[in-house]
């Protein structure tokens, strides 16, 4: 049982007797420990459905989704609820971050939730905090710091709990280039370093290809998977626009 | 078409409307029993006198009753303006739909008359019943036997209920149509978006304003509770009141930053769970909040002093009247050329003895404040209060006299001794040490001693309020050379007291037209004056317990819309906290935790602000029973509790049920 993430034959149904519509159709993957795995698709494909399913904020319909060999999909709420505390982080497309709170405390609280030493949490957010380069910004509220430092900070937050899996919402959808790679650059250092399994979903080709994975969906099924390997990262990005051509998705999801 | 959106958005938005709908349906309910109250006469037996009075104190309840639709007309226009601003994504949709502006304007038009509809309703009905309940407290107030229980209902109470609502109403139906003519689309769809970022001010600060705060409102508690005289002394306290209404502002102002700093010292504390959030949250709303707290705390304040002291008022005026009216009538002139041979020519021309015994004496009076006919006195408050006090003087055979009438024993006087009287009980204490510090007092050329009694509680005459603060008893040659201010003739009655009362209220009356000069004979009758005395010290009561209640109720909804309007950013916040994994029972919490110190903290200082008012007036106006103090305390506890506590509830319970729809 070496992977970190099962999906066995999950289905996501909406809507009603009479209407029903299938997000997510039949669908099973398996992500190993310490993978950057990507998930792309275009509008409508199932991906935030997906996500959602995932990250025990939706539930599926039918199917398993197992975490570290936990099955969460038969967990009730509060054993979701705790789950998720322990077990997941999480990186958002507007960030997220508690404008009431600094920097630090925006880091800090993801460990006093999990009940952390005040001593810990002191070097813990240290730590982490160089390794992303924002040790700069601690003090300050999130409306006085740029979206690329932000992003950091959600980063920060979502890893420092040392999670088993992190999710990644399009992450950099709200982000200039430059702060994007910056960003990428941050979670592939992680993702290297402190060994995090993330799960990313975007649209963006160039985001993609800082994965070493990437599954493709259309209408709720895996329609391709490609694999990095040993290639560089700019054949990666060929290969990801060649498939994007090939799903025939919105070419305005593209760039 | 239209009416039945309307009323699907008032069934599907109860939970929004709820703050709302409970404000209306307690206002109607109020507005209703405290103006039906006069329909309750069906079951006293009163004298026309009586009613006299009690139309006039209906005067009083619908004047008032105008200030409280003025006031309630504002709060209802704040609940439904925060309604609107809730409802704007939607109200932009049907605009997207092709619906005009006139046409939302009738939707909200018609959504608002079916609220106002239900609340009048219930309102009335829930009126209706506490006005039954407002009949047994009359009926112990006025300590009158019911004659035969009936049910109150009063068709003049409920038409003006109805009407004054539909004017509100009105009103709020024209804002609303102005407020949809001048919003756009785009304001109406973008009204979601957050444009006000949360800026968090230094921490520092907030320590120095709130020790200042402290200080201050500390500096006005001492001022008025050391000063005895503080309600003669209106300098002093208006100085205390303006310093504890700015004390307050900076309390509210800092008293977040400066807890936020104290717990921050405290890293265990601070960093623990979601300690750090609830605090940051509470401070980060503090620019907004500080104003209304402090005006929820001021209405807070005013509602407590009112409801507790109210009921103890009515017991120390109606204790009062014990003293006053030691006689069952009183006559006297005012009259600075007449002599007093001829003012007494005419009291006795009104041939009162037919009617029972009477005692027929001069008043004289002190052309100098007392403080300088006695020794020198150490202590500055008896001495400032001496030096603005001119006595009143009687005989020691007048005094005499009168006690004899009031068939009381004199205290024994010596020769050249001197007694002291008051019939304000609150003045008491300051009688007391008065007397033990002087050793004698000088009139004319002579001087006197104090008797060894010092002082007693006694009335010259009987009147509608204690107002003889001091009156000496000088030996009989010692008011030789004083100005005599008046002469006064008190009963007692032998015979049937109506009939005397009756018949010398008429001889009175026709002296009265007939006199041809400046004689203006005041009289006074003691079962009048208890009439009078009853119904006025009841008419406190119903005042404070009317004013009191609509003021608990407008600062209760307006804290709980506050709260509520608050609610779109905090729900951000939650789902935040639910990916970290932040459980829905830790969200209820901090939902609780939150809400409840909003609700808390000005009802502290309220509570705080009253105890010393209370304790001021206590002392100074009248002398309130401990007992009763407690009791009504322990009411106003009560009636605090249920009313503040069910709005706390209900934004409690609707918050609540909106963060689980919201977040996931």
């Amino acid at each position: 049982m070496s992977s970190i993430l099962q999906v066995r034959n999950i289905e996501k149904y909406f809507g009603n007797k009479g209407n029903v519509t299938k997000a997510i159709d039949d669908l099973s993957f398996e992500v190993e420990p310490g993978e950057f795995i990507g998930i792309m698709g275009p509008s409508g494909s199932g991906k935030t459905t997906l996500l959602n399913c995932l990250s025990t904020i939706d539930r599926v319909t039918t199917g398993d989704v197992i975490i570290n060999g936990k099955k969460i999909t038969s967990l009730n709420r509060r054993g979701m609820e705790k789950f998720r505390r322990q077990e997941l982080g999480f990186i958002f497309q507007d960030f997220y971050l508690l404008d009431t709170l600094t920097v630090y405390e925006n880091i800090a609280l993801a460990l006093t939730i999990q009940g952390v030493n005040t001593s810990e949490i002191q070097l813990i957010v240290n730590d982490i905090t160089e390794k992303l380069e924002i040790k700069s910004v601690l003090s300050k509220f999130p409306y006085e710091i740029s979206g690329g430092q932000k992003q950091r900070v959600a980063c920060a937050r979502a890893m420092v709990t040392q999670p088993t899996l992190v999710f990644a919402d399009e992450p950099t959808g709200a982000l200039d280039s430059k702060s994007s790679r910056i960003l990428l650059e941050s979670l592939e250092k992680l993702n290297q370093d402190l060994n995090t399994t993330i799960l990313m979903v975007t649209h963006d080709a160039y985001t993609a290809s800082y994965t070493n994975r990437i599954l493709f969906i259309k209408d709720g099924k895996i329609f391709n998977e490609i694999v990095k390997g040993t290639d560089t990262q700019y054949e990666f990005f060929k290969c990801i626009m060649e498939v994007n051509t090939l799903l025939g998705g919105d070419i305005n999801h593209v760039f | 078409m239209y009416s039945k959106l309307s009323l699907r958005n008032v069934k599907r938005s109860f939970k929004d409307y709820a703050i709302y709908f409970l404000t209306i349906t307690l206002a109607v309910c109020l507005f209703y029993s405290f103006n039906a109250l006069p329909a309750q006469k069906v079951m006293l037996d009163l004298s026309s006198h009586q009613e006299e009075l009690i139309d006039s104190f209906m005067t009083i309840i619908g004047i008032i009753s105008i200030f409280i639709t003025i006031l309630l007309a504002f709060l209802i226009l704040f609940a439904n303006r925060f309604l609107i601003q809730k409802r704007k994504k939607e109200l932009g949709l049907y605009m997207t739909l092709g619906m005009t502006r006139f046409e939302i304007s009738r939707v909200l038009l018609i959504e608002t008359f079916l609220i106002g509809l239900i609340s009048l309703g219930v309102g009335l009905g829930l009126g209706i019943i506490l006005s039954q309940g407002l009949s047994i407290l009359t009926v112990t107030l006025f300590k009158v036997d019911m004659q035969v229980y009936q049910f109150v209902f009063s068709v003049t109470a409920m038409l003006k209920t109805i009407l004054y609502f539909s004017l509100i109403y009105m009103i709020v139906m024209m804002c609303n149509v102005i407020i949809i003519n001048r919003q756009t689309l785009l304001s109406l769809m973008t009204a979601g978006r957050k444009n006000q970022r949360v800026k968090m001010r230094k921490t520092s600060t907030g320590i120095g304003l709130f020790v200042l705060a402290v200080l201050m409102i500390g500096t006005a508690y001492i001022i008025v509770l050391r000063n005895d005289f503080i309600l003669k002394d209106l300098n002093i306290l208006y100085l205390s009141v303006i310093l504890c209404l700015i004390g307050s502002i900076l309390f509210f102002f800092s008293i977040s930053q400066f807890l936020l700093h104290i717990i921050q010292k405290n890293k265990q504390l601070y960093y623990k769970h979601l300690n750090m959030f609830v605090l940051r949250q509470i401070s980060s709303k503090v620019n907004d909040t500080f104003i209304s707290m402090t005006l929820i705390c001021m209405l807070l304040f005013f509602t407590i002093t009112i409801l507790s002291t109210a009921f103890s008022l009515k017991d120390g005026l109606e204790g009062d009247l014990e003293i006053t009216t030691p006689y069952d009538a009183s006559f006297f002139f005012f009259n600075r050329e007449a002599s007093p041979e001829e003012m007494g020519e005419k009291l006795r021309e009104l041939r009162l003895d037919e009617y029972g015994n009477t005692v027929l004496f001069n008043e004289y009076v002190f052309d100098q404040p007392i403080v300088e006919s006695v020794n020198d006195i150490e202590d500055v408050s008896i001495k400032k209060w001496l030096s603005q006090t001119y006595p009143t003087i009687i005989t020691q055979t007048t005094y005499a006299q009168l006690s004899r009438l009031q068939v009381k024993e004199p205290v024994t006087l010596k020769e050249n001794e001197i007694l002291f009287l008051t019939n304000i009980g609150a003045y008491e204490d300051e009688m007391r040490q008065f007397t033990k510090q002087i050793y004698h007092m000088k009139i004319g050329d002579k001087s006197y001693s104090i008797s060894s009694q010092g002082y007693q509680l006694f009335s010259t005459r009987t009147d509608m309020m204690a107002t003889e603060e001091m009156v000496v008893v000088v030996p009989d040659d010692a008011t030789k050379g004083l100005r005599i201010e008046s002469v006064v003739l008190n009963l007692q009655y032998t015979g049937s007291k109506e009939k005397a009362d009756a018949e010398i209220y008429q001889r009175v009356q026709s002296y009265q037209k007939y006199k041809q000069d400046n004689f203006h004979l005041v009289s006074t009758f003691k079962n009048r004056i208890y009439e009078w005395g009853v119904i006025t010290s009841n008419q406190i009561v119903y005042i404070g317990l009317y004013i009191g209640i609509i003021f608990l109720i407008s600062s209760a909804c307006f804290l709980a819309l506050q709260q509520l309007s608050e609610m779109s950013d905090n729900m951000e916040r939650f789902n935040i906290l639910k990916r970290l994994g932040v459980t829905q029972t830790e969200i209820n919490h901090i939902i609780f935790i939150q809400i409840l110190i909003y609700f808390m903290v000005p009802l502290t200082l309220a509570v705080l602000h009253s105890i010393i008012g209370i304790r001021v007036l206590s002392r100074t106006l009248t002398n309130l029973i401990g007992s009763h103090l407690f009791l009504s305390s322990i009411m106003t506890a009560g009636v605090l509790l249920l009313i503040y506590g069910s709005y706390f509830l209900v934004t409690y319970l609707s918050y609540k049920s909106i963060a689980k729809q919201m977040t996931r």
